[in-house]
């Protein structure tokens, strides 16, 4: 007789198991469609609009994609950004979200739902969201322990669902490679887990598949790409070789790998670069590890031993030596500049000022980990000594992807995003073991040994009796069955007896989910869900004021300058140029030309004779800058303007040094203490051009610098002002057409004012003259 | 309103019997004091040839110069050298201004000019010297009119440049002039009609000093008569002397190599020459078509593939003697150009001649587009001095070829073909042997 805590439903297995199983899928659905929810915060406070810069563009190329059909998208040239060099936008681009949206968006017109392109681009992230949910779901039950697989499942799901870290990067509108990549990743992790299972080649080829989709759909497939093999590789370093393994990954590798190929922006990178030669040499690896177990089942063990030593020796050493003379000899590309900046966080701000300027590639902040996280940060590395404990090759997988994406994350805040999901399966697997321990109803035997007989329980004693327990449970057991019998070593049974220490840490965990749920709410309502085109601020009543500075500008461009117009701004902003106000833009968020960003940046920096042949060589029609001075906004290009230097610097160090927009103090200053060269870099000039007189001679305060601009008149010889939005924000300067009299622009602006040229004569004349 | 609608119409009809017809509102702003009626030959040529003529004092502010944005006038001659003062809309903004909006200048100056003018064309790159000062050489003067002060020049016209004067004026009798000089800057925009001969120099003329050796102005860099095209076309014309187009100027009998029959001076043909050029009624070119084509197919399109052969034509016309002709040049260079021009060719005139009815010569070039993908400019830019200036850009786009454009199978790839069909033979031998087991 087995005695309970509680008593158990007493169900009959069959009807325990159809009730679970509907139970689950309504749970399941439950959290995708919360997933989805909490995702809408930005339609609802704000209205169905495409979200900061990227996905500006990636919303473009579909409605491209919508409007030309597949071959013109994919063979797409834009001639309106990096004008003039152009870009090859088919060969440049993961398409898999453009075609994934596409899609959807064509079967809907199929089943004649007239929706637009729009609609389906700022719902797709969320949608995702909601597959996220259920493919993190089947990969936590495949890590799952025994009866708790499917708990694990639901709170893997239930976390991906709702955590700030995945949020941040799919709410509705965020219409970005991330927004889709997460769930093609999870998805390709499980059928992987499921392969090397199996050992199956079908699995193996729906992994390859997956892959496939990835690597169309995000550059972050190269996680993937290492992942799997690391997973190999580590389980044959275990001596865990098996034959399923073997088959699972050389089928995933041999169809990934072709598959890959095919997306044009990919190509031959599979074979020429060193972040791909991992899966290649593991590859290789498990062809000799495949054939020397061949061998060992055919000669005896001790010669094979010296055989395979020796074997292994010469392999290691080839292998390394054709890698390190491939690389040498430029077969192979060495790891590309944003790959070092992984591992040496400080190259990039050496050698690579474009790759470190952006913000998102900077490294994480400690708190951010806990704001994305929250609870989970404390249940992840519980979970991960759980994958320990029983260590199935599932539980090694979840193992190397904890360890490297938290590395990934702390170097790079953008990886948080990789980082997440694994954490929710650790996170689940934890939680799920507390509260299978903590639910189940059976107690112990006390130690008067007894051979009891299992009834017929939801879960069965031996399960029950190998779960963890915890202090408390041998707590509980010391006060609950008073028999202080001083037997030594049998005296204690683990596990727990009472109801009272099942209930007290079930409420502790069950009130940290809700504390969890509460978080996550508001991190997404206050911090992911803004759409960063359109700024919010709350009045002093408390009302909404929204500012709506971008659009203005971005709309006064669409409807007064001719539609070949050229706008030179800072890259930030080039593909919300080319989205909204349909006009070519010189350098844009695809920062795949250094040197051009380098030459905007160089024009910004620099004084305006020097700026101005520049901007004539470009055909620059229009310059548009971002400044925040009068209404606090700190993400402007005078805060980014040290970055501009920087970049430029990279490639003219003999005409712009970061060291002259810097005080004698080293202070970057903007008042009347800045540096001659800032105050005359078009930049400066640009930003504060009139803006002394907003505030009628009283002092001219800069609201993010914290800093009186001096009033003295800034002079634009070969820039006009031609708009600047209600608060100021954004900028636009005409570049004025050369003089008519072939004069520069300063003459000839001080002829327009008045001023009389003084007479040029000779020597001669003079002392005449005076004679 | 009517009116204008009527002149539209007639200028419709104009062109379309490939006529010229210049615009021909021309305004005369005069000094005060200045009598008109001395230059009655000026205005009647003037006439005759078309235009209307107005006339308008430098002090008076009415009528006003502007309508709305457009201006009353297409012409401009500025007969008031000694005015110092003018109304805001003569001041010398609003003159650039009108400049500017394309309207052609005739500055007519003389000794006594004020600062005014000398700052204004000092803007123009063009240094007038003191007030006072004349053109003076004591071996070209004309013996008829000259007081005494060898002021009164008789200047050939043989190496005037073309086209501003035209080659019957160059061959004709010389020229009466006297007046200022001025220094004639490096403006390339700038060219020197015409300049006084070596031994003259400018001085004060009844000044009783000597000159000294360090004159401002002296020989042939004395320059008389300058005229500048503006980057949009606009041309103004510098004359530093009132009495060139005088009626009394005009119908003075020069002597031509010494003794033999006079003749009427040049200088009647010589404004004549100078208003039609200043005037836009010589020295036009007109680009009557441009075409790009892909020599495949004939094709004109916005975009080109890397490496297709391409044509460029550009048809360029000429005004002559009142009507379009085909400009001959063989100096015409197309620019392909991306940031810099990655080719620069000679535009050739086609070996057809050019029949009777055709107005226009027609240039091209033949190319292969560069092995570079990007947003590329057809670029003419042909400047001469005297010619209206030729700009003319043409984007199209440069880019790889289509997937489906790429060659299907490269010999090259033989080995891998070959690599490929083995193994997919191999592993059907292998499962037929396998089944057959």
């Amino acid at each position: 007789m087995v005695n309970y805590a509680y008593q158990p439903p007493g169900y009959s297995a069959a009807t325990s198991a159809t009730m679970s199983a509907f139970l689950r899928t309504i749970i399941l659905c439950l959290i995708a469609a919360a997933a989805m929810a909490s995702r809408e915060f930005a339609v609802v406070r704000f209205e169905s609009i495409i979200h900061e810069f990227d996905p500006w563009f990636n919303f473009r190329a579909t409605r491209v994609l919508a409007k030309d059909g597949f071959y013109e998208f994919w063979n797409w040239f834009d001639p309106t950004a990096w004008y003039p060099l152009g870009r090859v936008v088919g060969g440049t681009l993961y398409p898999g979200l453009m075609v994934t949206s596409g899609l959807i968006w064509k079967a809907l017109h199929t089943l004649s739902i007239p929706v637009d392109i729009r609609e389906v681009c700022v719902q797709l992230a969320p949608l995702f969201s909601g597959l996220t949910a259920f493919a993190t779901y089947l990969f936590a039950r495949e890590v799952g322990n025994g009866a708790s697989k499917e708990a694990t499942g639901l709170w893997a799901a239930l976390f991906i669902g709702i955590a700030p870290g995945y949020i941040s990067r799919s709410v509705a509108g965020s219409y970005d490679n991330e927004a889709i990549a997460i769930f093609i990743l999870m998805s390709t992790f499980y059928l992987w887990l499921k392969a090397v299972k199996t050992g199956s080649v079908a699995w193996g080829g729906v992994t390859a598949l997956f892959y496939f989709y990835m690597v169309a759909a995000w550059g972050g497939y190269a996680f993937i790409t290492n992942m799997l093999p690391l997973h190999v590789f580590v389980l044959l370093c275990m001596g865990r070789y098996t034959s399923r393994l073997y088959v699972a990954y050389s089928s995933f590798y041999a169809i990934g790998t072709l598959a890959s190929m095919q997306v044009p922006f990919v190509g031959f990178l599979p074979l020429l670069t060193s972040e791909h030669m991992s899966s290649l040499g593991v590859f290789g690896l498990l062809q000799i590890v495949a054939f020397v177990q061949l061998v060992r089942s055919h000669i005896p063990a001790k010669q094979f031993k010296v055989l395979l030593r020796a074997a292994l020796a010469v392999g290691a050493l080839l292998a390394f030596g054709a890698l390190w003379f491939m690389t040498k000899s430029g077969k192979i590309a060495p790891w590309t500049g944003r790959f070092y900046s992984l591992w040496d966080t400080g190259y990039a701000r050496i050698h690579l000022p474009l790759v470190s300027s952006v913000s998102e590639h900077q490294p994480t902040a400690w708190p951010s980990f806990y704001f994305d996280l929250q609870f989970l940060v404390y249940l992840f590395p519980a979970g991960v000594y759980i994958c320990f404990r029983e260590l199935r090759d599932e539980h090694v997988f979840v193992i190397i992807y904890s360890v490297l994406a938290s590395y990934f994350a702390g170097v790079m805040v953008r990886l948080m995003l990789t980082l997440t999901p694994v954490v929710c399966v650790s996170g689940a697997v934890a939680i799920s073991s507390i509260f299978e321990t903590y639910l189940d109803p059976v107690v112990p035997e006390p130690p008067t040994p007894v051979g009891a007989i299992v009834a017929d329980t939801p879960i069965s004693d031996a399960e029950a009796l190998s779960t963890p327990s915890s202090k408390k449970g041998k707590k509980a057991a010391s006060s609950g069955t008073s028999s202080p019998t001083p037997r030594k070593k049998r005296s204690f049974v683990p596990g727990i007896f009472g109801l009272d220490s099942r209930v007290a840490p079930l409420l502790a965990f069950t009130m940290m989910a809700g504390l969890f749920v509460l978080h996550c709410t508001w991190v997404t309502s206050t911090a992911y869900s803004s759409p960063s085109v359109v700024l919010a601020s709350r009045n002093q009543d408390g009302s909404q004021n929204i500012i709506d500075d971008f659009r203005e500008a971005y709309y006064w461009l669409r409807q007064n300058t001719k539609e070949d117009a050229k706008i030179m701004s800072w890259w930030d902003y080039g593909y919300q140029i080319a989205g909204f106000a349909d006009r070519t833009t010189l350098v844009d968020n695809n920062t795949w030309n250094n040197t051009h960003i380098a030459m905007v940046g160089k024009t910004m920096s620099v004084s305006e004779e020097v700026a101005y042949p520049i901007l004539r060589q470009h055909d620059v029609d229009y310059v548009l800058v971002i400044f925040g001075g009068l209404l606090g906004f700190s993400g402007d290009d005078i805060n980014k303007f040290l970055w501009m230097v920087r970049i430029s610097e990279g490639i003219w160090p003999e005409e712009v040094s970061e060291q002259k927009y810097f005080t004698s103090r080293g202070e970057y200053k903007v008042d009347g203490d800045a540096t001659e060269t800032m105050k005359n870099s078009l930049m400066y000039k640009m930003s504060y051009y009139r803006f002394a007189e907003l505030y009628g001679g009283g002092p001219a305060q800069d609201r993010v610098r914290q800093q009186i601009i001096p009033n003295t008149p800034i002079q634009l010889d070969t820039l006009e002002e031609a708009f600047t939005s209600e608060n100021w924000i954004v900028r636009i300067y005409a570049v004025k057409k050369e003089d008519p009299l072939g004069r520069d622009h300063k003459s000839a602006n001080a002829f327009a004012n008045g001023k009389r040229k003084k007479r040029v004569k000779t020597a001669g004349k003079k002392k005449r003259s005076s004679a | 309103m009517l009116l204008a609608r009527l002149a539209f119409a007639a200028v419709l009809a104009a062109l379309a019997v490939a006529d010229y017809l210049p615009s021909s509102r021309i305004l005369v702003v005069s000094d005060d004091g200045l009598e008109l009626s001395r230059y009655a030959l000026f205005w009647s040529s003037l006439r005759e040839r078309g235009y209307d003529i107005a006339f308008k004092s430098s002090k008076d502010a009415q009528p006003p110069l502007r309508d709305h944005d457009t201006l009353v006038f297409d012409h401009l001659i500025l007969f008031a050298p000694s005015s110092k003062s003018f109304p805001p809309e003569l001041s010398p903004q609003s003159l650039y201004s009108y400049v500017k909006q394309g309207a052609n200048l005739l500055v007519v100056l003389s000794p006594d000019l004020s600062e005014f003018w000398r700052d204004f064309a000092r803007e123009f790159d063009i240094d007038f010297d003191d007030r006072g000062h004349l053109a003076i050489d004591h071996f070209t003067y004309s013996p008829e009119l000259d007081d005494g002060s060898h002021t009164t020049l008789l200047i050939p016209l043989a190496d005037a440049p073309t086209p501003f004067i035209s080659p019957a004026t160059r061959a004709g009798p010389p020229l009466l002039y006297r007046g200022t000089a001025h220094a004639v800057g490096r403006l390339p925009l700038l060219t020197n009609i015409l300049h006084a001969p070596s031994t003259a120099y400018s001085y004060e003329a009844n000044g009783e000093d000597a000159p000294t050796e360090d004159l401002y102005l002296s020989g042939s860099t004395t320059g008389l008569v300058s005229a500048l095209q503006a980057k949009n076309n606009a041309r103004i014309s510098f004359v530093g002397s009132l009495d060139l187009f005088s009626d009394a100027f005009a119908s003075a009998p020069v002597s031509t190599s010494a003794g033999s029959a006079s003749v009427r001076s040049g200088n009647t043909a010589f404004i004549a020459d100078l208003t039609r050029w200043t005037f836009g009624e010589s020295g036009l070119l007109r680009v009557e078509e441009i075409r790009h084509a892909r020599t495949s197919d004939g094709a004109t399109a916005d975009l080109y593939r890397v490496g297709d052969e391409l044509v460029y034509d550009i048809d360029v016309s000429a005004l002559q003697d009142g009507s379009w002709h085909p400009y001959l040049a063989d100096d015409l260079q197309l620019e392909f150009t991306m940031l810099d021009p990655h080719l620069r060719l000679p535009l050739t005139t086609s070996s057809a001649e050019p029949t009777s009815s055709t107005t226009a010569s027609r240039f091209s070039a033949r190319f292969h587009a560069p092995d570079r993908h990007g947003v590329f400019t057809f670029k003419v830019d042909y400047r001469r001095a005297g010619w209206s200036f030729i700009d003319e850009k043409t984007v199209v786009s440069i880019t790889p070829p289509r997937h489906d454009q790429y060659e299907r199978f490269i010999t090259g790839a033989l080995p891998y073909y070959g690599g490929a069909a083995s193994v997919s033979v191999a592993t059907i031998g292998f499962v037929v042997l396998w089944l057959l087991q």
